[in-house]
């Protein structure tokens, strides 16, 4: 048996697919980029990258669990292809980069960005109490593995029920999109 | 190196998402799934990794490359299983946990609704479940001998 016979494929490409939309969403990068290419895309490109390679890219045990690393790739990839569409200017992980049309403001960008999520957050839920304090109770956690306890903790609710809010949160009509960082109506790719 | 950190990059902002859902790397499989549905519905993850996967082996063969174990690993446990022959036991044990794991959906029958009571079951509610299991195995008892224990 190798090493590679426990890894449940499907979860790792989830894991990447979802973090891509997290990186997206965090960095406001657009849609789509290079020439109609998406977040699906590279993560995607980085996979096949991966199997292509005689040494799987160079990892190895020793080196942390495979999803951290292509997650590293796929997060590199992504800010490559932010810069070269030069939606942002400087460098994406500077704590005060900030898109061009926006320099003016006073706080830094990802506390603007961490604000605007929050509040397009609270106006999507409008008056469904208990999502807002879904919303409340996760600005007071951590966020870790444990987080559906954490929740539970402060709201009073079983885990299961946390689980069951985030579901009905999800359900919320712009909610995917705000966790993706995309436009309401997905754009679409021009036609080849 | 893609896993190492640098100590002077900042960590992109956890926002209320973040802290609601988790990273990714510290998700649990209930939480990733639901976010991968709603933000990619109806993608087969394990089909797309097939397909990635063959794509990457037909460049090998044709390069006259053996496949590296990790390609190979990924085509075997992405494979789309068309009968139980030659099956390995660990596909097995997967199909047979899937059909076997509790069903924690709405059920029409009350009386199935205690897996999804939130406390503990009382006296009360375990007399019924007794009820119902007594009044389920007369009747298979009674049904023609097939059912019989």
């Amino acid at each position: 048996m190798n090493r590679f016979q426990n890894i449940d494929w499907a979860r790792l490409y989830k894991v990447l697919r979802v973090h891509a939309a997290a990186t997206l969403r965090r960095y406001r990068g657009p849609d789509t980029f290079d020439g109609g290419q998406d977040c699906e895309d590279v993560v995607q490109e980085v996979l096949k990258d991966f199997y292509r390679s005689p040494n799987g890219l160079g990892w190895k045990q020793g080196k942390g669990r495979l999803e951290t690393y292509l997650g590293t790739i796929v997060h590199n990839k992504l800010v490559d292809r932010l810069r070269r569409q030069k939606h942002v200017s400087g460098s994406l992980d500077d704590p005060d980069f900030s898109l061009p049309a926006e320099n003016s403001h006073a706080t830094p960008a990802p506390e603007r960005a961490k604000t605007r999520t929050k509040d397009a957050l609270y106006s999507l839920v409008k008056g469904e109490a208990e999502l807002r304090d879904l919303i409340t109770a996760a600005e007071l956690v951590e966020g870790g593995p444990n987080v559906n306890q954490e929740l539970g903790e402060v709201l009073n609710k079983t885990p299961r029920q946390v689980s069951k809010l985030k579901e009905r949160l999800l359900e919320i009509d712009g909610v995917k999109e705000l966790y993706a960082g995309r436009q309401k109506t997905k754009s679409t790719r021009p036609s080849a | 190196m893609p896993g190492d950190k640098k100590p002077n990059q900042p960590d992109p902002a956890r926002d209320v998402l973040d802290k609601l859902f988790g990273t990714t790397d510290e998700m649990t499989d209930e939480d990733l799934n639901m976010l991968y549905e709603a933000i990619a519905p109806g993608r087969d993850a394990t089909a797309i990794v097939h397909r990635l996967a063959a794509d990457a082996a037909i460049e090998c063969r044709l390069q006259n490359r053996p496949l590296p174990d990790h390609l190979q690993a990924a085509l075997d446990a992405t494979r789309e299983v068309k009968g139980l022959d030659n099956v390995e036991p660990s596909k097995l044990r997967q199909i047979v946990d899937a059909l076997t794991a509790p069903y924690t959906g709405a059920v029409k029958d009350p009386a199935y609704a205690y897996r999804n009571c939130e406390g503990e079951l009382d006296t009360h509610d375990q007399r019924i479940v007794d009820e119902l299991t007594d009044e389920l195995r007369k009747e298979w008892r009674g049904d023609d001998g097939e059912g019989k224990k």
